[in-house]
């Protein structure tokens, strides 16, 4: 694994240690991860459930400490920023249940500006132009007006992405933005955060466990194994079906089967 | 004197013991008619050889205040019917007390029968403890709901003895332990909530338990003609009809002595809480004594007798020109600068100023027992007499108080 | 499909300018404010013992009245009731929002974290803990000063504040705390329970009107702690507004916009605490007015944003917790109706007008 230049990382680490304690207890999950998030690119975070992905994402999110090893964010250390600085450098997307009541659509975007507004959250003009510029990037404005209730799932989801960027932050995590939408919508939102990617110059970094749609639309693929192994590969590289094997090695024989027929079919080579 | 036809010596004697024996026998079984036959009742044993036809009974009561509760005699037992048990009552208690060696009457339904006179009694009430002393009955308390309040020097002794038995109250009353002690009834009063009344337990374990509802009673003297009640379980009639014709006397005696007095004293009863002021309606018991007492109660206009919440507002609007203040609380106050501390806004009544302010709290015992409930209530030509002399001190120079306590500076 | 709520304030939106204002509807809680004003005044006018309008504003403006009763009764009667309704009001309604916003959930109340019925505690201990207690504590009132009942309250609902507030720094989740909250709801009954199954009946009579709620309790003297307090956890809360915005997405993205979650889950919970605290010490539990209040607001102003109402609950929970008590103690009527009682027939349809309201909104 090499370590991508500094100049075109959003996001990169050195030697990082990841896991928890829990007590005297320490339970490593990766060691020696050199990984590196490239800007205007949609890098896609794989691997089967307790491989440790949530893990490493709370990690690089500044949500857990790292065992050992750093974290460095759009040039500066992790470790140092203040919680109002780490939250201009990176904005997320979660699956969490959002209910919030009888706001509207451009009032919930408009919380992105959380960082930059004064003690009791007022907007400026300026920053109501930028929520604004926000949510039109996530094809949401028309929604703006609606109430936030009575949105549809993937609706909502265009609406957090909005507010996300109207955080304007030249990191965005989104964790598993696939799940619970049907095949068209995940195709948009796909589609959508690639072109973002590129239009924005951001660095964005998703988990799914959509393998095919992560083979199609991800500039890069960082893949986590069982058994505590992590390939980074480009998804046309000739590594990537190797890679996937190991990071789905302790899946039965249907599930190896599965993985070459899909990487035969993205990479062309069955009919 | 020939001895030819006489009995022999041995014989003689055994003919004049069997003689003597009985007469005693025959005397013995027409003792109790010989006492029906001098017109008293039978307040202790049994008849011996039941005559149907005689009155058994010839002394009876007569109600001449009580409401609540009425006597129906037969030649050999009486029915009591307990009119209003409690508010709101959707039923009446009826006992059948039957004359003890008589037969009792087979046609009256859903009645107790309890013979007469009876020999053990649990007593649920402080209130009933002046009733037993008084009709000298005090021998007969077996046993209370519970120990801590009573008043009654007599009774305290009894419990220090071990004389007497405490089985609780509610529904958590020791039947087991009333079972053992067996009593020929209980007394007890109910308000009509089975989480609070006892003798819906009692009688399912079918403990005779009987109601006494003398506190529905609206009048003093009313209240305390229950009296009578008791007495029917003892045959004690006659005693009952005198006591309470002598505490009526005392009664009315004060009542007349301030009765054409020209100055009638605005009389203010109860204390705030926290902005409502809680006290007896206008045509409550106590307003009853207010009255007879020679005072104006502030709330004689209102219709109720129960109580009644007004706002603070109104009370010291009317209570600013009162002249009594009676506090009838439960909480001890040592003096006015305590009764100020609680509610500073107290100050502006007419009776602080006056310094005329007064709580029922003279008698009580260690725990906080109130005599005023216990013999006042039986006595209320007591009570009447203290107010009397809150309210017009010059006529009532030759009494001491005896419930109510002056709260001084 | 749009929404179909009344909006106080809510610009019409068209197809020139898709996007909504965001402000904070100054006109309508002007009108709020307007009403809340004319609640104080018509509180101080009106009463069980009429007083003619002019007296009143004699008294007001200082001068003599006409009648000294009527001096009494507006100074040291309805002025005091006015202010602690207004502030209680305002306090529970606050404390309310910030307990539905700090948990997500719409049924919270102010009292969930426990703090009123450490309150109660208190309060039974003193006026049910034995005759002999109670005859010596009455006795010795001149120690409690002008507080009595109020110590005692004060008393239980602080030390559970500060048991709440040692905990909240440490817990890593916030449904800790409600669990929390609720044990010491049990604890705190049972020993109630307790203390009443071995009180006399007169004991018991003065807990459970202690337990009406009364806005009429508080006295100057009182006035001189409860104001304070209250004020203090208003002025918190209002400086919450902003965290509290971001919590209403939930902890995990208030953290990633910034907020030091724990520091503020502790000044909110706390604010909530002193505020629901010192109201019950000093007036007894009341309830409703947290619970509903909010969802009114929510409602009336189309919005969750704390922006708007932090300030619509003060000033529509003062409003409302003076309508309640006039209500309970109406001119001409013959008795008083406890608070609590009024409360809950007016909260009580409030609540289930809400939720079912949710519920037509999730069919759509």
């Amino acid at each position: 694994m090499n370590a991508p230049s500094v100049t075109d990382a959003a996001l990169w680490t050195r030697d990082l240690t990841t896991g928890y304690r829990r007590g005297r207890v320490i339970r490593v999950v990766h060691r020696g991860l050199n990984l590196g998030l490239r800007r205007g690119a949609l890098t896609a975070l794989l691997g089967p459930n307790g491989a440790g992905k949530s893990t490493l994402l709370r990690t690089l999110a500044g949500l857990q400490p790292a065992l050992g090893g750093e974290v460095w964010i759009d040039g500066q250390p992790l470790a140092s920023l203040s919680a109002n600085q780490l939250a201009r450098k990176l904005a997320v997307v979660l699956t969490d249940r959002v209910d919030v009541g009888y706001m509207s659509a451009y009032a919930l975007a408009a919380l992105g500006r959380y960082p930059y507004t004064r003690w009791d959250g007022r907007l400026t003009p300026d920053d109501e132009a930028i929520v604004q510029e926000a949510m039109r990037m996530a094809r949401c404005e028309a929604l703006a007006a609606r109430p936030v209730l009575e949105l549809s799932d993937g609706e909502r989801q265009r609406v957090m992405l909005a507010r996300a960027l109207a955080q304007q932050t030249p990191v965005v995590f989104l964790d598993e933005p696939t799940a619970f939408l049907d095949l068209p919508r995940r195709i948009e939102i796909m589609t959508l955060l690639r072109s973002l990617a590129r239009s924005t110059d951001k660095a964005f970094l998703l988990t799914t466990h959509d393998l095919e749609l992560a083979l199609r639309f991800a500039d890069e693929l960082w893949l986590m194994a069982a058994d505590g192994t992590f390939t980074v590969s480009a998804p046309d590289s000739p590594d990537v079906h190797a890679a996937l094997l190991r990071a789905f090695a302790a899946e039965g024989e249907a599930v190896q089967r599965y993985l070459r027929d899909v990487y035969h079919w993205e990479a062309g080579v069955l009919p | 004197m020939s001895n030819s036809r006489v009995l022999s010596p041995f014989k003689r004697i055994f003919a004049f013991t069997l003689s003597i024996a009985l007469l005693i026998a025959g005397l013995a079984s027409a003792a109790p008619s010989t006492a029906v036959a001098q017109g008293k009742n039978l307040t202790n044993g049994c008849v011996r050889g039941y005559r149907p036809g005689v009155d058994y009974f010839p002394e009876k009561v007569t109600l001449e205040d009580a409401t609540g509760f009425k006597v129906e005699y037969f030649n050999h037992y009486k029915v009591v019917t307990v009119l209003n048990p409690w508010n709101n009552a959707k039923e009446q208690f009826k006992y059948v007390i039957v004359q003890c060696g008589t037969p009792a009457p087979r046609n009256i339904k859903d009645a107790l029968v309890i013979e007469a006179p009876a020999r053990r009694i649990i007593a649920m009430s402080t209130t009933h403890l002046p009733h037993l002393e008084k009709l000298g009955l005090l021998d007969r308390l077996i046993g209370m709901d519970e120990f801590t309040y009573v008043n009654n020097p007599k009774v305290r002794e009894m419990i220090k003895a071990g004389k007497l038995i405490e089985i609780g109250s509610g529904p958590k009353v020791n039947v087991e332990k009333t079972i053992v002690a067996r009593p020929d009834f209980v007394m007890t009063y109910g308000v009509g909530d089975p989480q609070f009344d006892s003798h819906p337990k009692l009688l399912e374990a079918k403990i005779p338990t009987v109601i006494n509802a003398e506190y529905m009673e609206g009048t003093p003297l009313g209240r305390s003609e229950w009296i009578k009640f008791t007495a029917l379980f003892f045959n004690r009639e006659a005693a009952a009809q005198r006591e309470y014709t002598l505490m009526k006397q005392r009664y009315l005696a004060v009542a007349r002595k301030v009765s054409g007095v020209a100055n009638r004293p605005l009389v203010v009863v109860g204390t705030a809480s926290r902005g409502r002021w809680r006290m007896p309606g206008g045509a409550s018991y106590f307003a009853t004594l207010v009255r007879d007492a020679g005072g104006n109660y502030l709330m004689a206009a209102n219709p109720s007798a129960g109580s009644v919440q007004i706002s603070l507002e109104e009370a010291l609007d009317r209570g600013i020109n009162a002249d009594v203040w009676l506090l009838n609380a439960f909480q001890r106050y040592q003096n006015i600068g305590a009764l100020l501390a609680e509610e500073p806004r107290y100050e502006r009544l007419g009776p602080v100023s006056k310094r005329n302010v007064w709580n029922y709290d003279k008698r009580l015992n260690e725990n906080g027992g109130n005599d005023y409930w216990e013999t006042g209530v039986g006595n209320p030509h007591l009570i009447l007499a203290d107010l009397a002399k809150i309210f017009h001190p010059n006529l009532m120079t030759d009494h001491e108080l005896v419930f109510f306590r002056k709260i001084d500076r | 499909m749009r929404a179909s709520l009344p909006r106080v304030g809510q610009a019409e939106s068209h197809l020139a300018n898709p996007f909504p204002p965001l402000g904070i509807r100054r006109g309508a809680l002007l009108l709020l404010a307007g009403l809340a004003l004319t609640a104080f005044a018509l509180s101080l006018a009106l009463g069980p013992v009429s007083i003619p309008l002019d007296e009143v504003l004699r008294i007001l403006l200082g001068e003599q009245a006409s009648r000294e009763t009527w001096e009494i009764i507006v100074v040291s009667v309805r002025l005091p009731k006015a202010i602690t309704a207004l502030l209680a009001g305002a306090a529970l309604s606050v404390a309310g929002l910030q307990m539905q916003t700090l948990f997500r959930n719409p049924l919270a109340d102010p009292f969930v974290l426990g703090v009123s019925s450490g309150a109660s505690l208190g309060v039974a201990l003193v006026v049910l803990g034995g005759a002999s207690v109670s005859v010596s504590v009455f006795g010795r009132s001149a120690l409690l000063g002008d507080f009595g009942l109020a110590s005692a309250s004060t008393l239980g609902a602080a030390s559970i504040f500060l048991l709440i507030l040692a905990i909240a720094r440490r817990v890593q989740n916030v449904v800790t705390l409600l669990v929390l909250g609720l044990m010491v709801g049990y604890l705190t009954s049972a020993v109630v329970s307790l203390l009443i199954y071995f009180s006399l009946p007169e004991q018991v009579a003065a807990y459970v009107n202690w337990t009406f709620g009364s806005f009429g309790g508080v006295t100057w003297g009182q006035m001189q702690a409860f104001a304070p307090a209250l004020v203090l956890g208003l002025l918190i809360a209002l400086a919450s507004v902003k965290p509290l915005n971001a919590l209403l997405l939930g902890e995990g993205y208030a953290k990633s916009m910034g907020v030091d979650v724990r520091a503020a889950r502790w000044w909110i919970t706390a604010s909530a605490s002193l505020l629901a605290g010192a109201v019950t010490a000093f007036c007894g539990p009341i309830g409703f007015l947290g619970i509903a209040v909010p969802h009114l607001c929510r409602a009336l102003f189309g919005t969750s944003d704390h922006r708007v109402l932090m300030p619509a609950v003060i000033l529509l929970g003062g409003t409302l917790a003076i309508l309640f008590d006039f209500i309970s103690q109406m001119p001409g009527a013959r008795f008083v109706l406890p608070l609590n009682v009024i409360t809950s027939f007016i909260g009580a349809p409030v609540v289930l007008w809400v939720v079912l309201r949710r519920q037509s909104f999730a069919r759509v």
